[in-house]
């Protein structure tokens, strides 16, 4: 399925995304997508509804902790977004780069 | 743990806005003790977003106050005073100020207290430092550059060289730097 990008390489609009895109944007990167992805995902489209960007790494583990489970950390979120947790896990859910990833 | 003080002021550009909130947030990711005080102004002309705002406060804020008209989360009214007493904890303390004009000036002098000092520095010409000095004949302040003398005079009154302005920054507890 291919939907326009922006400039980083994100979703353009966030208004299209839906899960087989997402899929095939994380298998391109060589992710399969497993239930802890998407639990990850649906918190960060969350968080940046109520909050309009995806925060940095330290804000975006103490969310985590508060909403999903108190034992998440980063490494937990290096295992499943390798390259940069925050910065993957904003593309994959369709929403654009955060403003603090250079 | 850090305590950070973070002015807001009506005299800052959209581009300085972007940039505080970024900063801002940088301060709660390192869990630093972030306080906001929001100048006269600063709110009717403020270039964050409502959400932005909300994350702030999700984030963990440790204090919002404002002069005037409060901002979109809980906040404390405060006057110059208490702004000043939260800045600087009534210690003597150097105000920075990169010259713009008179309105900005006249803007941030409500934060100037007594025995505090304020450094200039930038473009200024003899005639805008004689009004300073008419306008506020208490005022200690000290001038780096001016447009008709780039190179510093350190023998004329208000002038001081950049080892002088190291030294006063050494000084004080406290160094405030104008938006």
């Amino acid at each position: 399925m291919s939907l326009s990008l922006d400039s980083h390489g994100h979703l353009a609009n966030k208004t299209e995304w839906n899960k087989t895109w997402a899929c095939d944007m994380a298998k391109a990167d060589g992710i399969e997508l497993s239930k802890s992805h998407w639990q990850l995902i649906a918190a960060v489209q969350l968080l940046f509804d109520e909050t309009g960007d995806t925060p940095p790494m330290r804000l975006l583990i103490k969310q985590l902790r508060m909403r999903l489970d108190s034992s998440i950390d980063s490494r937990f979120l290096y295992r499943l977004f390798p390259d940069n947790p925050v910065r993957q896990a904003s593309k994959y859910a369709g929403l654009p780069k955060p403003k603090h990833c250079m | 743990m850090n305590r950070i003080i973070m002015t807001l002021a009506a005299t800052d550009s959209a581009s300085e806005w972007d940039a505080r909130y970024l900063l801002a947030i940088s301060h709660l990711n390192f869990d630093h003790e972030l306080h906001l005080i929001c100048l006269p102004g600063a709110v009717e002309s403020c270039h964050w977003k409502d959400k932005q705002w909300q994350a702030l406060a999700l984030y963990d804020l440790a204090g919002c106050h404002h002069i005037n008209t409060a901002p979109p989360i809980d906040s404390t009214p405060i006057d110059w005073k208490m702004a000043r007493l939260l800045l600087s904890e009534n210690q003597p303390t150097l105000h920075l100020c990169h010259w713009q004009n008179m309105d900005h000036l006249r803007y941030w002098v409500p934060l100037i207290a007594d025995h505090d000092v304020l450094l200039v520095f930038g473009q200024l010409d003899c005639s805008t430092i004689n009004q300073i000095q008419l306008q506020y004949p208490g005022l200690l302040f000290h001038v780096v550059n001016t447009s008709q003398h780039p190179h510093i005079k350190p023998n004329e009154a208000q002038h001081i060289n950049h080892q002088q302005w190291a030294k006063l920054i050494r000084q004080h507890q406290v160094v405030l730097t104008w938006n």
